[in-house]
């Protein structure tokens, strides 16, 4: 009989496990904390059953850049990053929050134009998708028969943060997290050349090097992590099937910023390099030039 | 009080010994995949009811076989492939008799029994830890435990002679 029962654990031990389980662990934390999140505002929600869209503010210095702005130690004609606009849009089948920020005080007035159109157009089209989406699990929701209330919103989170700002360059972030089956955050890069008004490429804050540079410092800094722990620092690597899974070296259009100590910081986003769970992967890759 | 992080490190860790569980219940892999969430969820909510971290494995098994019958509660229609062989008998004694191999023969038990047999021989649990996962009398488990292995040693001896 004990025999029997060895056997039968091992075939029970022996069952396909899904690849996606790891996934499915992952989201179920990110749905847990995205349920509290809505349990805390929920009383102020309640009223909110129609769309309700709320200007809170047109134009209004963010803390980030006060605090940003005690750190720099030259208060001339500095950039300034501000939150242009402030909204939400609540319904029962979406939850958008979004602070849009737009640059000022760069001295080049084409420059803050051409950024602040484009962050306008960008933010834009990505609220404009999740609505599109939110609508859509509302319909299917009512096709099945099911009561759409009961659906999980889509919930789309916009920020922005700024890396760093002095006279000759201004470098910020604008997050893009939409939470629906699980939680995922994109970056989008701003480096600006305030003398010129263009975008800053890797060449010009690394010099012509910079490939080879961001890409020993990055994979130098991948093995030292996985071998001190690789349980810490699961990142994604080749396998004889994925052989292009992991870091293959930075891309053309890297995502990457100044912090405010000078430093290039080359950033993945979620998924890129590791599994969701890893977050956002930043690497120092070296001094800016600029 | 234990902490989300220790959480997530137990529940990492044995994320596939949950699924196999979960799918001693479903059958299914996605549904299986839907248990595991739900019941991952349902652990973190309540997570600050778990004064003492040490019962943290008999406190989420807990949570993920309630999750596992309520599933099967809830499913309005019963799978083909899972009564095929015994259509009439869901009850308690199910006749698991045409399963020659044991493995097949525990995950066509009852749920309830199907349970015991799994924690206790798959998972290695004791019989008290059992209890307290199914929130049963440590007398009930016994007979349940009981029952189920005459069911599958008898019907194996049967299935045996049968071929």
């Amino acid at each position: 009989m004990m025999r029997n029962f060895e056997e039968a654990k091992r075939t029970y031990e022996s069952m396909d496990i899904p690849e996606k389980l790891p996934n499915v662990v992952d989201q179920a934390f990110t749905r847990a904390t995205a349920r509290r999140r809505l349990a805390w505002y929920k009383p102020a929600l309640s009223a909110a059953a129609a769309v309700c869209i709320l200007f809170v503010a047109l134009l209004n210095i963010s803390p980030t850049f006060a605090n940003a702005m005690a750190e720099v130690p030259v208060l001339g004609n500095v950039a300034k990053v501000l939150t242009f606009r402030q909204y939400a849009i609540e319904t029962d089948s979406e939850w958008i929050t979004v602070n849009q920020p737009s640059i000022a005080g760069t001295g080049n007035t084409e420059l803050e134009k051409r950024v602040n159109n484009e962050i306008q157009e960008k933010i834009d089209a990505i609220v404009a998708e999740a609505r599109q989406e939110a609508k859509q699990n509302r319909e299917d929701a009512i096709a099945r028969g099911q009561d759409p209330a009961q659906l999980m919103p889509v919930i789309l989170d916009i920020r922005y943060e700024i890396k760093s700002s002095s006279e000759k360059a201004l470098s910020f972030v604008i997050y893009k997290t939409e939470t629906a089956a699980s939680a995922y955050t994109q970056q989008i890069f701003y480096n600006l050349d305030l003398a010129s008004g263009k975008d800053l490429t890797l060449s010009d804050v690394l010099g012509p090097d910079y490939k080879q540079i961001a890409d020993k410092a990055v994979k130098d800094t991948i093995d030292q992590r996985m071998a001190e722990d690789p349980e810490k620092w699961p990142y994604f690597v080749p396998t004889p099937e994925m052989p292009d899974e992991g870091f293959q070296g930075i891309a053309d259009d890297q995502k990457f910023y100044i912090d405010k100590d000078g430093n290039v910081v080359v950033s993945f986003d979620e998924y890129e390099i590791g599994p969701g769970s890893m977050g956002i992967q930043d690497f120092v890759v070296g001094k800016s030039l600029v | 009080m234990a902490t989300t992080q220790a959480f997530r490190e137990y529940i990492t860790q044995n994320q596939q010994a949950f699924y196999r569980l979960a799918y001693s219940y479903t059958k299914n892999s996605d549904a299986a995949l839907d248990v595991v969430q739900d019941a991952i969820v349902k652990g973190i909510e309540k997570l600050h009811t778990l004064r003492n971290p040490a019962y943290m494995k008999t406190w989420f098994y807990r949570i993920l076989v309630n999750e596992g019958l309520n599933y099967l509660r809830g499913k309005k229609v019963v799978s083909l492939d899972e009564y095929a062989e015994s259509p009439l008998s869901a009850a308690e004694d199910r006749d698991v008799a045409q399963d020659v191999d044991l493995y097949n023969a525990v995950q066509r038990l009852e749920p309830k029994l199907r349970t015991v047999v799994i924690l206790r021989f798959f998972e290695d649990m004791k019989l008290e830890d059992i209890a307290s996962i199914t929130g049963d009398p440590l007398s009930t488990v016994k007979s349940r435990l009981y029952k189920a292995l005459k069911l599958l040693k008898v019907d194996l001896q049967e299935g045996v002679m049968a071929t």
